[in-house]
């Protein structure tokens, strides 16, 4: 049986306009709608897409006045629609990216001073994109793949460009394949296995080009590629003092350990170096400071380094505040899930943010199904025994937002902590809280009552269970020995 | 393939017989060495592999270019008690197969240490276990010190073996064609990962290709020329080159191709200095 749980909120990104910190909008991505949260004013809440036709019932049938759209809508998502996985807002905050999981694509919005979106392009990738960043001029869109590639895409594409591609039926590579010619691609002289004889066979059987994918239909270009998965990426600018110019940096993490220094473009194809030294898989990458970048992973620890010269600053274990939360599992239904000992609890860091607010400045952390929000102070990542401070949360942490001096938590209230259900039930999937300069935390009354308001209007239902593994995917980047080799 | 299980059970006897025996001059037997001619680049095989070219330990396989540490560091850290050899490896065979290109590679350039790398596990053991018997024929010329052989993805784990800069020649000998183009990515040479080959390698390093395959020497040349920090070397200085020489003659597929009268495409590429920051 389905059991259809409150959808969670599986991305948000937050719009704070300089110098008027009162005009705050969250976006936040529930399943395959996008709802953008007015943070001031209760009940002022839109969504994307509008025009489905749910929403038009819903919309004629509370159509009081001034009824923000979205308002008490039980709106359970049409079957098949693709599930958005990240969302980033461009440096100006006039347009958003969404990337979805199921269709593999980087859709742009331009945002209004309120907040509603309106589809500018949809373009789909060859690959599920992992990791998305856009440059300081907000130019260009950085997307990073399961295959481990980064293109650069045009924010906005040219003029001309159509703004919706089709779904690509197979697009299985880079575009340097299409460029194959099907000259057959050995002789006869050629010596080779049974299978290459046979594939060799084949193709000269076949006098056409084969279609094997469609060329993107969209101006892109391949900037660099590990051949791993691509986990994470950060675009950092240093300013040289003794020169007066600036250099861009591209920075990846992959599913193998690696953390990669590239130059910006027009070099990305350079290599400075890497920062080596995780044992497991990197999942996360984040600068709190231009030049010091903290990684976290598989790994118990959480690795600080000088980036810039590739060395290893410290490595903070997180082990011992990570494992005072049991894990917070989904029933499999069956049975309870074996109670692990300690030491063999796995960590996978889920999420990095800094939070650069004043006295306050802290790293905020994140593991995988685990119902808590780590902090750590900036000031202390190269000492030699950093305190890890926990927030508990009464479920598990899905995202987080530094928005201002709030940190907003997306909460995934349909795996059940030590809440019965219908204490779940009450819990807002969106809280807030402050960290002060002691170290201490607070929530935040005035928002958490506009976000628990937001929660209470938008009623996104569904079968969360079939979406374990798209919200819960870090762990399974860990390796599981291989395939044997005899 | 997995063998029969008496054939498997012989090549288990005679692969423990030839470790533990005494006198290792006999030199191993191919044929039970053979492994399926593909492996899957992407996959999670069990490979060991340092975490980083500091954590790296030569010395098991350059033992005499080892340098033995008198004055004992007391620094108690992981890598201040890993050995040091006196020089680093400077030519790497990617894809090394049965290594016949190091061993001719080897007693020409005595000074330099060089490297096979190699996916396939059989074929590495053959490989280490030529090269002891290698060493012990030639104990005293001491040829052969300055070969090794180990397992690796080298799509995956150049720079968890080398250093930026580090290798001055590169060899990509008849590598795998991967014809069907669904299939290209798993070829070792793309404009992504010419990139780390570039960063492995000094500038005015030189990489090394041939193929049997025109259409893989196509696909070579053209990425290599594509790339910004690659040129493709002129047909005078490749002819001159002793590497080419070689390269064309003692490869084990160099020497099938010649037995069978196919052509052999040769393309060497130096690698620039890179350009300043813009
Ligand atoms: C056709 S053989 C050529 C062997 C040898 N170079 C020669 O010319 O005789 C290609 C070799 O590359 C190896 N290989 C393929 N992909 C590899 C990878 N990613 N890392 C290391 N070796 C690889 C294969 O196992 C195979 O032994």
């Amino acid at each position: 049986m389905t059991v259809y749980d409150r959808f969670p909120f599986s991305c948000l990104d937050c719009s704070i306009p300089e110098g008027n910190e009162n005009h705050r909008i969250l976006f936040a991505a529930s399943g395959p709608k996008i709802f953008s949260i007015n943070l001031e004013k209760k009940s002022n809440i839109q969504v994307w897409p509008q025009a489905d036709n749910q929403a038009k019932r819903a919309d004629q049938e509370n159509d009081d006045h001034g009824e923000p759209p979205g308002k008490k809508r039980k709106l359970s998502p049409p079957p098949g629609s693709p599930n958005i996985l990240k969302l980033t807002l461009s440096h100006n905050r006039k347009h958003l990216v969404a990337v979805s999981s199921e269709d593999k694509c980087i859709r742009v919005f331009s945002v209004s001073e309120q907040g509603s979106l309106d589809q500018l392009s949809q373009r789909c990738m060859p690959k599920r994109p992992s990791a998305i960043a856009l440059t300081w001029d907000d130019d260009t869109i950085f997307c990073g793949d399961k295959f481990g590639d980064v293109y650069a895409l045009p924010l906005l594409p040219p003029s001309g460009e159509p703004i919706g591609t089709p779904l690509p039926d197979d697009m299985e590579a880079s575009q340097e394949e299409q460029k194959e010619l099907f000259i057959p691609s050995a002789t006869n002289l050629t010596v080779h296995t049974a299978r290459n004889r046979r594939a060799l066979e084949n193709q000269a059987k076949i006098k056409k080009p084969v279609k094997t994918k469609e060329p993107l239909k969209f101006s892109h270009q391949l900037l660099l590629g590990h051949v791993s998965m691509l986990t994470d990426l950060t675009l950092v600018t240093l300013s040289d003092e003794n020169m007066g110019s600036k250099r861009n940096y591209i920075l990846t993490a992959d599913r193998d350990e690696h953390i990669r220094v590239s130059r910006g473009v027009p070099q990305a194809h350079i290599i400075e170096g890497f920062c080596l030294g995780h044992k497991e898989f990197v999942s996360r990458i984040c600068l709190p400071r231009p030049e010091i970048l903290v990684s976290g992973g598989g790994d118990d620890f959480l690795a600080v380094w000088d980036w810039v010269n590739r060395g290893l600053k410290n490595k903070i274990n997180i082990h011992g505040a990570v494992g005072e939360f049991p894990k917070n599992v989904r029933p499999t239904g069956k049975g309870d899930p074996p109670v692990r000992e300690p030491e063999e609890r796995k960590i996978a860091v889920s999420g990095l943010w800094a939070y650069p607010q004043g006295p306050g400045e802290s790293l905020l952390v994140t593991c995988e199904e685990v119902p808590a929000l780590f902090h750590l102070a900036i000031a202390d990542l190269e000492s030699p025994d950093p305190v890890l401070r926990s927030i508990p949360l009464n479920g598990n942490p899905l995202d987080v937002v530094v928005a201002g001096n709030s940190v907003i938590v997306s909460i995934d209230t349909s795996v059940k902590s030590s809440c019965t259900g219908e204490e779940m039930e009450r819990i807002s999937r969106l809280q807030s809280f402050v960290i002060k300069s002691d170290k201490s935390w607070n929530r935040i009354d005035e928002l958490n009552e506009i976000l628990y308001e937001a929660d209470k209007e938008i009623n996104t239902v569904g079968d969360v269970g079939s979406m374990h593994d798209i919200l819960y995917g870090i762990e399974n980047l860990r390796k599981r020995g291989g395939e044997s080799d005899t | 393939m997995p063998g029969q299980p008496n054939k498997r059970q012989k090549r288990d006897d005679y692969r423990t017989s030839l470790s533990q025996s005494e006198h290792r001059i006999q030199l191993p037997k191919k044929k039970f060495y053979r492994q399926r001619a593909h492996a899957n680049p992407f996959s999670d095989h069990v490979l060991t592999y340092p975490e980083s070219p500091d954590t790296m330990d030569w010395s098991p396989y350059y033992p005499s270019f080892t340098i033995t540490n008198e004055n004992e560091s007391h620094e108690d850290t992981e890598i201040s008690n890993i050995p040091h050899l006196s020089k680093r490896v400077e030519i790497a065979d990617i894809g090394c197969g049965y290594g016949g290109l190091l061993f001719a590679l080897a007693p020409r350039f005595p000074d330099q240490l060089l490297l096979g790398l190699e996916i396939r596990t059989s074929v590495t053991e053959f490989v280490q276990e030529k090269i002891k018997a290698m060493r012990q024929q030639n104990s005293e010329t001491g040829l052969y010190q300055n070969v090794a052989c180990l397992r690796a993805n080298t799509m995956k784990f150049l720079p968890n073996f080398f250093y930026k800069a580090q290798l001055s020649k590169i060899f990509l000998c008849f590598p795998d064609p991967h014809f069907k183009a669904r299939k290209h990515k798993a070829r070792i040479v793309s404009s992504t990962l010419n990139s780390e080959y570039a960063y492995v390698m000094k500038p005015a390093g030189v990489i090394y290709t041939i193929t049997d395959v025109e259409d893989l020497h196509n696909w070579m040349v053209e990425h290599f020329e594509a790339h910004p920090s690659f040129e493709r070397i002129s047909k005078t200085e490749e002819d001159v080159d002793v590497c080419v020489k070689i390269m064309k003659s003692e490869t084990e597929e160099g020497k099938k191709v010649e037995r069978n009268g196919g052509h052999k495409f040769v393309a060497c590429f130096r690698r620039f200095e890179d350009p300043p920051w813009p």
